[in-house]
């Protein structure tokens, strides 16, 4: 609202040309940050690039279940370690738990399918500080390529209930 | 009685702030609301391609 109101008829008036030429930059650089968002997504790798599936507990739960069965190398106070090769690996989000551990190699591309058996839980790899939300029903894919070696943990960051803080999972990044 | 009948509908619209405000809010929570609707109504199940390399069926 202006400080004071147009006189009357002001709806019939001309619009002057500096208005014009105002609404008509304003156009210009909405257009321009339009495909800025676009080419930022591609070149800037600041955006994970990720897909969704829908899924249900039941079904992603049986394929994490395979999954580490056909790939575990071991466990680690309870929790499986696998060591899967690149392309597709599962981790499974659950109160208050994640698994299985990965043991991935340095400069490999792996696609992340991620999902949650019970409630929202919250996937923040550290000390890289990447963090994603992890719904139930649904299979969040991200593709990662790890490019240091190291050992990373996945710390849960949506307070998903009373054990929420021991929630901590491992990634192994081998050379 | 007839100058107010004059009165262009837009002309209307552009007056009421608040009606605006309104509308500033209103279309980009439906339109939003709608788009994720619609994302979270399309959204395909996990490749069969996926499924039978772990479960092998």
């Amino acid at each position: 609202m202006a400080i004071l109101p147009p006189g009357e008829g002001w709806f019939h008036q001309k619009v002057a040309k500096d208005e014009k030429i105002w609404m008509g930059l304003a156009f210009v650089v909405s257009v321009f940050l339009f495909f800025w968002m676009i080419i930022w997504h591609v070149y800037a790798k600041q955006n994970p690039s990720f897909v969704t599936y829908k899924t249900t507990p039941e079904e992603f739960y049986a394929l994490t279940e395979a999954f580490i069965n056909k790939y575990k190398v071991g466990e680690e106070n309870g929790v499986p370690v696998v060591k899967p090769p690149p392309g597709d690996v599962f981790l499974l989000a659950r109160q208050f738990r994640w698994e299985p551990v990965l043991i991935l190699k340095k400069g490999e591309e792996y696609r992340f399918h991620i999902s949650s058996l019970d409630v929202l839980h919250g996937f923040s790899l550290q000390p890289v500080n990447m963090n994603f939300m992890v719904y139930p029903k649904y299979d969040y894919v991200l593709t990662f390529r790890p490019t240091s070696a190291g050992e990373y943990a996945v710390v849960c960051n949506e307070f998903c209930g009373i054990g929420h803080h021991m929630m901590i999972g491992k990634i192994i990044v081998e050379e | 009685m007839s100058e107010e009948k004059k009165t262009p509908f837009l002309q209307l619209v552009f007056d009421d702030f608040i009606l605006l405000l309104f509308i500033g809010v209103a279309v980009y929570a439906i339109s939003y609301l709608i788009w994720g609707l619609m994302e979270i109504a399309w959204l395909p199940p996990i490749p069969d391609e996926v499924k039978q390399a772990l479960l092998g069926r």
